[in-house]
């Protein structure tokens, strides 16, 4: 198993070097200078601008800003007296007065994505690092809301689908589903929001709380009434996910010979769907985890977007909007990261939970 | 006498050519009504939309001509707008069908060219395996670690793509699906004798891929597109509604509504259609793909 799981990790790093080098390409390729973004001065000179590009280091080639990205600069140029000057540099890669005029550059104060430093937000001027975990719980209260929900109505709907094959159950269970699959979940959230936020006036027209004198959200209790809308259109696609699923698991363990079995002893037909079948069409859910949370990033965006929801999404969405790039970035390699642990864990889940299964 | 003999001979003609699996999975689907509706809707949208032009020169409105003065959120059955005005005063239906055009156009141009790269890819990597086959695996394995949707606000925030270069972003990121199918296909088909013959007689790798493999994997990539242009109409929605698709003036059913919360109160009918009509597109391309799923199963009985 530990051996299993090494494996799958070491598997991991080139997919985690992929990702770090599409998004750093988008950023290379992107229009504009970074130099313009920082210092939003669009009409300075031309030799400021080279000087400040060179202490940047944003007129090295790609490879180079690459790997300090990835690596930190601390290790390229730093101070060992203490004056707050560096007097130690890495060779050539990173010479002690980059630009030319004569005074040291300050130390390298980055210490690259891989070990965890993401940057500053250009536009909050805070860590990414910090920007992104200010926004995490509010996108975990409404994943975990909306997918334990889904999990709540899904898995029923999808046992009784498939116990109930043909039937009108059935039939308007499966309908649903697609009808549910269709529809866009920010129009599901518009529709709902006109219904009960303006014409029955009773749910807030989006938001998460409203913050107590200091700006924070009281406790979940007393804000339970921000929940339900969001919500519902956010499992309204993963109640369709799970229904289907587990209605075709089900099916399939149906037809095994200990069902045949536990029926010709003659226990009650309740008994054998919910005890036998049940229980054992649940083991494929477990590969769900890694994609629902995959579409949990993605939900978030749309869904925080339209409910004013103050998460993680709608961070990546305004970044984005504002080109703030490093936390646009920290934010797609935070999600990758996420969605690759998700993935292993819903194939350890799935093996521990199926004893049938051997890993070699 | 003779148109008799004639006519028996074609029947008989007919009963000893061979159908081929698409033939009878053709008659198959002709049969299955949900998915002929499912058609019949998906073929009126599509003509009404290409027939925007008429229709709208016909109704005497036009998609762009703003009026600010009177004819602002008209309700729906007004003089002269038949589904009301916008916050511009723009013909409400005049811009719905105008922007079906483009919503459509997207959702299959990009749907059809992730399938041609899909189907390129699959059965170049499927065929040859090696250091081309773990290349693109790895970029598919990379490309599916990163949330889609997420990626793709950050492709079009910094890149601010039009109708045109927006498909090559949703191709760049849904190619990985039909790949993978085909890939897998390819393989398994690889090893069967009919292709070692092949090779045995000297047919070349291009003559053994176009002849013997691309057909084989043909059915299946028909049966997956149906629903992936409705997936990659719900994509192309969403990222309009999130103002970062097809820029206005030039309008499709997302970027419709993504102006429409402001205006929620005084005209809700201005969200209703152009959701609607995204929901029924997507539901029938989804309904027509189960379909040409079951019509195309070769387990199927008739």
């Amino acid at each position: 198993m530990i051996k299993y799981i090494i494996r799958r990790l070491v598997q991991s790093i080139p997919t985690l070097f992929g990702i770090t080098f599409l998004s750093y390409l988008l950023l290379w390729l992107a229009p504009g200078s970074v130099v313009e973004r920082l210092y939003l001065a669009p009409n300075i000179k031309a030799e400021t601008r080279a000087r400040l590009a060179a202490q940047l280091g944003i007129d090295d080639p790609f490879h180079i800003q690459y790997l300090r990205w990835l690596t930190g600069d601390d290790w390229l140029r730093w101070d060992t007296d203490g004056d707050g000057i560096a007097d130690q540099s890495f060779g050539l890669l990173a010479p002690l007065d980059e630009d030319g005029d004569g005074v040291p550059e300050p130390p390298g104060d980055n210490y690259g994505i891989l070990r965890g430093d993401f940057g500053r937000s250009f536009v909050k001027k805070q860590p990414v690092t910090e920007v992104f975990i200010a926004n995490l719980p509010a996108t975990l209260e409404l994943g975990i809301a909306a997918v334990l929900t889904s999990l709540a109505i899904g898995i029923p709907v999808g046992v009784i689908s498939a116990v109930t094959k043909g039937r009108l159950f059935d039939n308007v269970a499966r309908v649903m589903a697609v009808i549910f699959d269709a529809i866009p979940n920010f129009w599901l959230g518009y529709i709902l929001l006109y219904v009960f936020g303006v014409l029955l006036d009773i749910v807030p027209l989006g938001g998460r709380c409203v913050p107590n004198l200091y700006g924070v959200c009281p406790s979940l209790f007393q804000r339970l009434i921000y929940l339900p809308l969001p919500t519902i259109v956010f499992a309204a696609g993963f109640v369709a996910l799970f229904s289907r699923y587990v209605r075709t698991s089900t099916l399939e363990v149906l037809s095994q010979d200990y069902i045949r079995t536990a029926r010709a002893k003659g226990l009650s037909p309740r008994v054998v769907n919910f005890r036998h079948a049940m229980r054992n069409a649940m083991i494929p859910v477990a590969t769900l985890l890694g994609p629902i949370i995959t579409n949990v990033w993605a939900g978030a965006i749309v869904i925080e977007t339209v409910f004013a929801w103050p998460g993680v999404g709608r961070i990546a969405f305004t970044s984005a909007i504002q080109q703030d790039y490093p936390v646009v970035m920290g934010i797609v390699i935070l999600a990758s990261i996420a969605t690759i642990l998700g993935f292993l864990l819903s194939d350890i889940l799935y093996v521990l939970i199926d004893p049938r299964i051997r890993l070699d | 006498m003779a148109s008799e003999k004639a006519k028996a001979k074609i029947k008989a003609d007919d009963l000893l050519r061979s159908k081929s699996l698409t033939d009878l999975a053709l008659a198959r689907l002709r049969r299955d009504r949900l998915s002929m509706v499912a058609i019949g809707i998906l073929l009126f949208l599509t003509l009404a939309s290409i027939a925007a032009p008429i229709i709208t020169g016909a109704l005497g409105v036009d998609p762009n001509t703003t009026d600010a003065s009177e004819s602002k959120y008209l309700p729906l059955f007004s003089e002269g707008h038949l589904l009301g005005t916008d916050n511009l005063g723009r013909d409400h239906l005049a811009r719905l069908l105008y922007a079906g055009q483009v919503s459509l156009f997207i959702g299959f141009m990009s749907a059809f060219l992730a399938l041609v790269i899909g189907v390129t890819l699959g059965i170049l990597t499927g065929y040859f395996g090696g250091i081309i086959d773990d290349v693109v695996n790895w970029i598919i394995t990379t490309l599916n670690s990163i949330p889609g949707l997420v990626l793709l606000i950050v492709i079009s925030a910094v890149f601010k793509p039009d109708a045109n270069s927006l498909i090559l972003v949703i191709v760049f990121l849904t190619w990985t699906a039909t790949t993978r199918l085909v890939r897998g296909e390819t393989l398994s088909i690889r090893s069967r004798e009919y292709i070692v013959s092949a090779h045995a007689i000297g047919a070349s790798h291009f003559r053994i891929m176009q002849v013997h493999i691309l057909p084989n994997v043909f059915s299946l990539t028909i049966v997956t597109l149906a629903r992936n242009i409705g997936i990659v109409m719900l994509i192309e929605a969403a990222l309009s509604f999130l103002g970062l698709g097809v820029q206005p003036p030039t309008a499709t059913w997302g970027n419709m509504l993504s102006k429409s919360r402001e205006f929620i109160t005084k005209a809700p009918h201005l969200m209703i259609f152009p959701g609607l009509l995204i929901t029924v597109v997507v539901l029938c391309l989804y309904v027509l793909g189960d379909g040409l799923r079951d019509a195309f199963d070769p387990t199927a009985t008739d």
